[in-house]
Parts: structure tokens; sequence; C-alpha cells
């Protein structure tokens, strides 16, 4: 048994780096289901259907031009993009996950005790792609 | 994030301050008004990911006034206290220049009758929250 601490996590969207500005994130993968249930049956019957999944990351407000969270995200709201996620970090034969993500909704929060603060959601579009890193 | 560059940067900051000395840190004497620029409470590393950031959310700075039971020295801590103005520590820290950090900010400050070197000042203690890049 091992454990894997989360601060070793990568993201990158649409080709830029977002780690060092995000401190959660959350890949959810499902599936719909098909009642297939018929007559004279005592349960429910279901089949699977298409896949499914949602990305939400989020963290702490970069204000660095270019390569900052506004100058980063803002722009893709309603595109999609591409999404490569390390759970495990970057490393030789550590898992990596690409998949296409339409951005619907980009946050920005500004309390008044704390750093400004931001979160993403995309909607996975077509398949995750399970791989190795090399 | 390097914390002795980052003490030497809230050092120069509170220099601006007309009047104000700030010794290093661990001097046998101070010449009030003085700001000594404490060790930070307490480091907390991987605030993002992949070492994107480090915090000091409680650093302390701690302005030394003399004759702590007279009232000109509340006068004067009062001033120092004051959240703006030509002696406003929390404006002097804020209106910084700070490459080894991001913008620090002070959120509160507290007073209390402090012995340093065996002598009793009335003293103003500041907290100042300060991130920076972890890497």
């Amino acid at each position: 048994m091992a454990f894997q601490h989360g601060s070793k996590t990568y993201v990158s969207v649409g080709g830029d780096d977002i780690s060092p500005w995000t401190n959660t994130s959350e890949l959810t993968r499902g599936a719909q289901s098909h009642d297939l249930t018929m007559y004279g049956a005592n349960s429910e019957v279901h089949g699977g259907g298409l896949k499914n999944g949602k990305f939400t990351c989020g963290g702490r407000y970069d204000t660095t031009a270019v390569t900052g969270t506004r100058a980063v995200l803002n722009p893709l709201v309603g595109t999609t993009v591409e999404i490569i996620r390390r759970p495990e970090g970057t490393g030789t034969g550590k898992p990596e996950q690409t998949f296409d993500g339409l951005l619907v909704s980009y946050v920005e929060t500004n309390p008044v005790a704390d750093y400004v603060a931001w979160s993403a959601e995309f909607t996975v579009s077509g398949d995750v792609a399970d791989t190795t890193q090399a | 994030m390097n914390l002795e560059q980052v003490a030497t940067e809230l050092g120069n900051a509170l220099r601006a301050i007309d009047g104000l000395s700030v010794p290093q840190w661990g001097v046998q004497r101070v010449h009030p008004p003085a700001a000594v620029v404490t060790l930070p409470g307490r480091v907390e590393y991987d605030k993002t990911y992949g070492r994107g950031a480090d915090e000091v959310p409680e650093w302390q700075v701690i302005v030394l006034v003399a004759n702590p039971t007279r009232p000109e020295s509340r006068r004067t801590i009062a001033g120092y206290a004051a959240g703006s103005g030509p002696t406003s520590v929390k404006q002097a820290i804020e209106a910084g220049t700070y490459t080894a950090c991001d913008q620090p900010r002070v959120t509160s400050a507290e007073f209390d009758v402090v012995t340093y070197v065996d002598v009793k000042y009335l003293a103003a203690i500041f907290t100042v929250a300060i991130t920076g890049k972890g890497a």
C-alpha cells in the first residue's frame, strides 16, 4: 500500500501548466444508465450507455501576465481545449490522462480577508485517454 | 521564497517611515522608536501543486516605543497602528517593493508592554501574511 500526496499533481490546460496556481482538482468519470427491465422481472435491470465526465479545478489567482490565471483561462470560456492530468505527478511510469474539455465556467472569487481565488469547470468531450508517462 | 530576503524587504519598507529605526534581527541594543522584524512564526509548504507556492501566515513585526506609561508614547504608537498615514506600519509594509515574495498584507495589530534586552517598551505587534513561490 502506498499513498500519494496531492501536492505533486500536474495539470495543464490548452498547453499551459496551471499547476503552480492550482490547489484542488477533481476528475469525475461516469456513464449513462439505461433501464432494460422487462415484464415479469422482480428487479430492475440496467445496462451501460455513453460515458461522460466532468473536470473541476481551482486555486489561487495569479496576476502574472500571459501565464497567470486570467490570461490563461478567461479567453477559454466556451471553447474546447486539451487537458492533461497527472494524478501522481510527473515521472516515467506514472499515469497520465489526456482528454478534451469544454470550459463551461470560470469563476474568480474575492474575499475581503483572503487571497483572490479561482475555479473552473470543464465538461469532458470525447474519450479520456489513460496512458503511462514515457 | 528566501525568508532572509523577505525579512530584508520588509525592513526596507519600514524604513520609509520617517524616524523609525529598523535594527538587524538579534541586535542587543535598539534606538526607539524601532521596528524589529522577528523570525517567521511558521512556514506552510505546498499551498499549490508542484511546489507552486509557500506561505507564512503570521510573520510578526514589533514596533517598540520608549517610556510605556507616558501619554505621548500612546499617541506615538497609535500613529504606527493607524491604517494609513505617514507613520502607518500597515501602509508602509503594503506599499513596499518585493521581489522575494508576493505583496504582503498586514492583518492585525496588538498592543503590549514588552521587555527587550532588560528595557521595557510599549509595543505594537503587527501580524503580516506572506506568500511566495515554493520553488
